[in-house]
């Protein structure tokens, strides 16, 4: 994969998307002009309407500054399974800004939050005239490729609990420490497994004090123990984000 | 290169424009692809991207502790290495020839650099990887959500469609391997489908007598990834 020096913990300690901040101020004050500020709604496509399926070729990209969204293939128009998570680190729906239709595959808000909307067409524009974004967008292209090869034989190959603890921790961490508004349906639509395995599972990480599941809110409370318990997929994938130094991946976190 | 078939029996290669084609065309060699070989291994440099004309290639995703798990098939339609165009020379995933033909190969230093320097070719690569993404992750769902005769039927259609014949050489084993499932599991659905007269299955050769039988029995996967190949690739010619 296409690997851009990481980026600094200044950097990343400044709120925002990260893919902008790579910018030089020109270029970013540029791009940020063609884009507009939009909400992201859990539960929907980042686009806030609703119906599960974005249409393929739709016009526009997100770049996530808060809130996570995932990339799920549909079964009978229903979300099939969570392959990828993307959050402030990059950005959706920008697959081949080079004219090819978008893919079809869906786009759902995970957890809520805002982003910068941008028509494709002016996104491949400024590609053409900004190396350095040419190269974070094609970076992040070729993340997601991997995460989506991974997730899938994730999906085959690893048991429902490691997977929980997977999703979970990775939502945690685009959150922080406020606690996630998650219904048993929904994390059973992420896992693409029955409610009362997705039940089950998360019953066990509660026993183990690793997460605190009452009314529909879910808290973390022993995040490195819930990484203990993830599959593999979680430190496979972190080493890919342009946020996280490659020294520090193994750590606890 | 008497009796191999012809680069263009290679969708992509077919669909090369004619500036690309004359610079490629010296550049190509030809190999055969026996069953059961490796194209690439997990970890390893890419030397070379393959473009299948008679055989077809499985994608399988290595894990750390060697789990492994099929995520898509690669035929004449297609190219296997696309991990190239993603600026990695590396890969995590294996590729093994699921069913024996040939094919005819490039280097993958001349292949990057006709990729970063060709528009043209580029745009070809890219709509072929998007098609492939799409493939990757309907077969993910699909696996979670289908039965496993379901499944089966996808499978067969996807290998079908990279064929030129109705009669796939496959062992239950390698299926069982391709769909993460026991073998006794794939017994089972061949053993209904040729109950319901869509195949025939004897000495680990099935042939496929219904088509469109199998179409209907097969969940939407099979369609939502026809669809999107159908939708971004050149048309494939009839006779391969």
């Amino acid at each position: 994969m296409l690997r851009l020096p990481p980026l600094t913990e200044t950097a990343v300690s400044i709120p925002g998307n990260l893919l902008i901040a790579r910018l030089a101020a020109r270029d970013r004050r540029h791009l940020l002009a063609r884009c507009e500020p939009v909400a992201l709604h859990a539960g929907l496509p980042p686009g806030g309407h609703p119906g599960l399926l974005q249409v393929p070729g739709a016009p526009a990209v997100y770049l996530p500054e808060a809130g996570a969204v995932s990339l799920q293939p549909g079964i009978d128009d229903h979300p099939g399974a969570v392959l990828a998570v993307v959050g402030r680190e990059g950005l959706v729906g920008a697959h081949w800004p080079g004219g090819v239709d978008g893919l079809a595959l869906a786009w759902q808000v995970e957890l809520p939050g805002t982003a910068w909307r941008l028509p494709r067409t002016q996104l491949a524009l400024a590609m053409d005239g900004n190396a350095m974004l040419r190269l974070a967008v094609q970076a992040e292209q070729g993340r997601q490729i991997l995460q989506l090869a991974r997730g899938g034989a994730c999906l085959q190959v690893h048991q429902i609990g490691p997977r929980l603890a997977r999703w979970l921790w990775v939502l945690a961490e685009h959150r922080g420490e406020a606690p996630m508004a998650i219904t048993h349906e929904r994390l059973a639509a992420m896992l693409g497994a029955r409610r009362a395995g997705v039940s089950m599972a998360a019953g066990e990480l509660q026993r183990r004090g690793l997460i605190h599941y009452h009314r529909g809110l879910l808290r973390v409370t022993d995040a490195a123990g819930l990484r203990l318990r993830a599959c593999s997929c979680l430190d496979a994938e972190r080493v890919l984000r342009p946020d996280v130094a490659p020294a520090s991946a193994g750590a606890p976190g | 290169m008497n009796g191999s078939t012809p680069p263009q029996a290679n969708g992509l290669l077919a669909a090369l424009p004619a500036a690309a084609w004359a610079r490629w065309r010296p550049m190509l060699e030809h190999v055969q692809m026996p069953l059961g070989q490796s194209i690439y291994e997990s970890g390893r440099t890419l030397s070379h991207v393959v473009f299948p004309t008679t055989a077809i290639v499985s994608l399988l995703y290595v894990m750390e502790n060697g789990a492994s798990a099929e995520i898509g098939v690669v035929g004449r339609e297609g190219v296997v290495g696309i991990a190239l165009f993603m600026g990695g020379g590396s890969t995590p995933s294996r590729a093994v020839v699921q069913s024996a033909g040939e094919g005819w190969r490039l280097r993958a230093s001349l292949m990057k650099q006709e990729f970063d320097q060709d528009p043209d070719v580029m745009h070809l690569m890219l709509r072929y990887t998007q098609a492939l993404i799409t493939q990757m992750s309907q077969t993910a769902v699909c696996n979670r959500h289908h039965t496993l005769d379901q499944q089966l039927c996808r499978w067969l259609l996807l290998s079908l469609d990279r064929l030129r014949g109705q009669e796939l050489a496959m062992t239950q084993e390698l299926i069982a391997n391709m769909l993460g499932v026991r073998r006794e599991g794939v017994t089972e659905a061949a053993l209904k489908l040729q109950a319901a007269g869509l195949i025939r299955y004897a000495r680990g050769r099935i042939t496929v007598l219904d088509r469109p039988g199998l179409e209907r029995r097969t969940c939407e996967c099979y369609a939502v990834v026809k669809k999107e190949y159908d939708r971004l690739l050149p048309p494939l010619s009839a006779g391969g």
